[in-house]
């Protein structure tokens, strides 16, 4: 053989080689599917699901579920088998950290999708937590880049998912090496342990606002982005799914958060911010509004929280009560007997305004200046550090 | 549109080539340098289009002055080019609005061209261009956004710009070239970006030992993240037929500055010689005006990589330094030393080279200091885990598993530790990527590594994005 025809042959082994291997890999990433963009899983195979941007798209899509939990961080420490204990639903976590109204938007959108079998989903309920302060922002905005290949139907792009060394590694060959059974109920989960729920670590880790920003904010400055938020990125779904209850709440942010919003100057805004959001809601007959930010034994008290807006598990469990009492119309059932259910205009009940002067009156009693001089000492001590 | 991207590598580059060579084949060189040009327009527009605005712009405006060709022509080019670059490359600095809604990559890159072929035809030393070689010279693909900096010689033969035919042989060298430099672009410089962003992000948790590990990472990071893209450029101009100006010959293994600029980027080094030394007057004006040129040279030099001080500082060490080398090797004359005293030499030019990078990378001058003060620190605590975890890529990390490794405090070190020193060892000992393809031998085991790398390198071209979810 000449020289040339052996390089020219060597060539053409490289270019053979290169594409059986890359086929080969690819081909065992299809089959595994380890971000459920195909098929839903396969049996017997230990998943790893702990990346919410990658996974949930394909779990809305590929899963076998009859409600969803979505929205931020705060929903992440809710367990689906709660759910299925309390109101006998089939529930898929779907949240996304500090999602943003868009977030939630491209979730629904793949919630909505037709099936495997071409046929819509009979979605019964759509749990979803609103976080008042991520809803003033655009209404194109997600909080990370989302990988575009694995959210569109572009089957060229999925190159980047089928070739991908992170994938191959980390979701099938580790799940292969070292196997852990799959635990959809509380994947997500914070990493906080009980031991970081505690006073002493919110307060010393928290970079509180001290010093009262002068300029007040227009008392309706939210509003108009909420609107247009709740516009194009929840409202088109309520209104196109009236088979689907939402159930939509208000989280408790502790009352850290309520201090940085006084002392930035946008109290104000803020709640009518919460007002804006539940009158344009709560008119729906199909969503079911839940109020909890003014839960006083929880959100006044620190040891319930792991930073300034994180809670602790067992106060998602008390809200999922929540939601359980109202399918069962049993307040005595709910926490504190208290159902934190918004009542709609023409329902008998806590309307929006009850809560609102509940919230008032916790904010009136709770002894900021004490908090601030304790914070204050905390900054203090870090200086000298 | 990057060399190391599944579009450029299994869409771009084999239909780009196999148009080219069927034209080759069948049409004159006119049609196939035309083709390279809307090519090479393509390649940046679908990536920059706003930037591409610019550059067909910059190409109308510099092809109507070299065809006037006079010196008020040559004049009002330098000067527009320069405004070109000042207005798109720094403007944002005064006005943040600029950078926001322009991006032109690689304008540096261009814009030197355009200056050497109006320096080059007003000087007489090439002929008329056609708009397509123009054209050519200034966009060809491989070499536009990071260079090398070509003068049109370069990729001329006598008057004409002329396509070689590459051999069979060449093309499997090429493909060799192409995977180490994709290589040490995707894998080695990668990984160490991680770690240099890591330590620059968290300066003020980085100790002696940790500021020192930063240092290095960055100055390996910077040659095989530039060197590799040259290389991968290098290679891909070879498949079109033609060759690439050498930008980098193993610069760490320079014995003195004045050494470090004949290996480190050497085009750039060769434009501000001919076009810059030269016309101030180089060494023909005395010794103190040569020094003074010299140190204009580096002061440019430095702007020219980014506005702000660090560049200054950074072009500033090396220009003294040139200068004082110069001085002494005047009084001195350099011969060659024994083995020791060149290692020392090399290892001397190494350090000053790797504290001037700190300056290159820093955001400011305080970062920069922050670092200096981290290793002057002389403090020793046990080295940072999330640091050395930059290191610890997955399929290395999972050797270390396997042979339970990880069980030791230790454990977590030993990848960041041999990384660094067979990346080191590379540097300073082996041959560059660029010798070892032109005589490695041709065989099953060349072509193994192919396969290895271009497989390791394509399955690393995307990978999951994770956020810190912890922190929310």
């Amino acid at each position: 053989m000449t020289t040339k025809k052996k390089i020219r042959n060597l060539i053409i082994v490289i270019a053979v080689s290169v594409l059986v291997i890359l086929s080969l890999l690819g081909t065992l990433v299809y089959y595994i599917d380890p971000f459920f963009h195909y098929h839903a899983p396969i049996e017997g195979f230990s998943y790893v699901v702990d990346n919410q941007l990658t996974q949930n798209p394909g779990m809305a899509e590929h899963m076998d579920y009859d409600s969803v939990i979505l929205g931020s961080s705060m929903t992440v420490n809710f367990e689906t088998d709660w759910f299925s204990e309390l109101m006998d639903l089939k529930t898929l976590k779907l949240s996304y950290s500090s999602a943003y109204p868009k977030d939630i938007s491209n979730i629904l959108e793949k919630i909505y999708k037709p099936g495997d079998d071409g046929n819509n989903r009979n979605i019964k309920n759509v749990f979803l937590g609103l976080d008042i302060i991520t809803y003033s922002g655009d209404i194109n905005e997600t909080k990370y880049p989302i990988p575009e290949y694995l959210y569109d139907d572009n089957i060229i792009n999925d190159v980047y998912y089928l070739l991908n060394k992170d994938v191959l590694l980390n979701y099938v060959l580790r799940p292969i090496v070292a196997p852990e059974p799959m635990n959809l109920s509380h994947i997500y989960a914070s990493w906080w342990t009980d031991d970081y729920y505690n006073e002493e670590w919110v307060l010393s880790n928290h970079d509180a606002i001290l010093e009262p920003n002068p300029v007040k904010m227009d008392e309706n400055a939210f509003d108009e982005a909420i609107e247009a938020n709740l516009d194009v990125n929840i409202i088109p779904y309520i209104e196109n799914h009236p088979e689907t209850t939402f159930t939509i709440f208000f989280p408790p942010y502790s009352i850290l958060f309520w201090s940085d919003v006084m002392m930035d100057n946008h109290f104000e805004a803020t709640v009518n911010a919460y007002r804006c959001v539940e009158k344009k809601l709560n008119s729906y007959e199909n969503v079911k509004m839940f109020f909890f930010p003014d839960m006083k034994d929880i959100v006044c008290d620190l040891n319930n929280y792991a930073d300034y807006t994180h809670y602790h598990p067992k106060v998602n469990r008390m809200m999922t009560e929540c939601f359980a009492a109202f399918n069962d119309g049993r307040n005595e059932n709910s926490y504190e007997g208290k159902m934190y259910y918004i009542a709609k205009e023409s329902e008998e009940g806590n309307h929006m305004e009850d809560y609102m002067e509940d919230l008032m009156i916790m904010l009136d009693e709770y002894d900021f200046s004490g908090l601030r001089r304790t914070l204050s000492g905390y900054h203090e001590n870090e200086g000298e550090d | 549109m990057n060399f190391n991207s599944f579009s450029f590598l299994f869409l771009f580059l084999p239909i780009t080539l196999l148009i080219f060579w069927m034209l080759r084949k069948k049409a004159k060189d006119t049609l196939s340098l035309w083709f390279l040009s809307l090519a090479s327009l393509f390649f940046y527009g679908i990536s920059y289009p706003e930037g591409i605005v610019i550059l067909i712009i910059s190409l109308l405006v510099n092809y109507g002055l070299i065809r006037i060709n006079t010196k008020g022509a040559l004049v009002s080019g330098i000067i527009i080019d320069i405004a070109v670059l000042l207005v798109f490359k720094y403007g944002h600095f005064f006005y943040p609005q600029i950078g926001d809604s322009i991006t032109a990559p690689g304008i540096s890159f261009y814009t030197f061209c355009e200056v050497a072929v109006l320096m080059e035809m007003y000087r007489k030393n090439i002929g008329v261009l056609s708009p397509g070689e123009y054209s050519f010279l200034i966009t060809f693909f491989p070499k536009m956004i990071q260079g090398p900096i070509v003068r049109p010689q370069d990729m001329m033969d006598s008057s004409k710009v002329v396509l070689k035919r590459p051999d069979i042989e060449a093309v499997y060298r090429g493909i060799l070239l192409f995977s180490i430099g994709c290589f040490k672009k995707v894998i080695i410089a990668d990984t160490l970006g991680s770690a240099v962003d890591y330590g620059f992000d968290n300066l003020l948790r980085m100790h002696t030992l940790e500021s020192i590990v930063i240092m290095l990472s960055y100055t390996l990071q910077l040659y095989f993240d530039f060197s590799g893209y040259c290389d991968m450029g290098m290679a891909i101009a070879g498949f079109f037929g033609i060759e690439l100006p050498l930008n980098f010959n193993s610069p760490y293994k320079a014995r003195n500055i004045n050494d470090f600029w004949k290996r480190w980027h050497m085009t750039l080094t060769n434009f501000f010689t001919r076009y810059l030394y030269i016309p101030l007057g180089g060494n023909r004006k005395g010794k103190v005006r040569m020094y003074i040129n010299l140190l204009l040279i580096f002061l440019v030099s430095g702007l020219w990589h980014g506005a702000g001080f660090t560049f200054i500082v950074w072009g500033m060490m090396h220009g003294v330094l040139y200068v004082i080398h110069r001085m002494y090797s005047n009084k001195f004359p350099v011969k060659n030393g024994n083995r020791l005293k060149n290692a020392v030499s090399v290892l001397l030019t190494f350090l000053y080279v790797n504290a001037a990078w700190v300056f290159f990378r820093a955001p400011s001058l305080k970062e920069a200091f922050k670092l200096f003060d981290g290793i002057g620190e002389m403090w020793f605590p046990r080295f940072n885990i999330y640091l050395a975890n930059t290191f610890n890529i997955d399929e290395f990390w999972y050797v270390i598993k396997v042979l339970h490794l990880d069980r030791f405090w230790w454990g977590s070190y030993i990848l960041m530790v041999l990384i660094l020193v067979i990346l080191l060892l590379t540097v300073f000992f082996k041959k560059s990527a660029i010798e070892y393809s032109k005589n490695c031998k041709i065989g099953f085991l060349s072509t193994a590594l192919i396969v290895v790398l271009l497989v390791w390198c394509i399955l690393s071209f995307n990978g999951v994005a994770t956020y810190l979810y912890v922190n929310f």
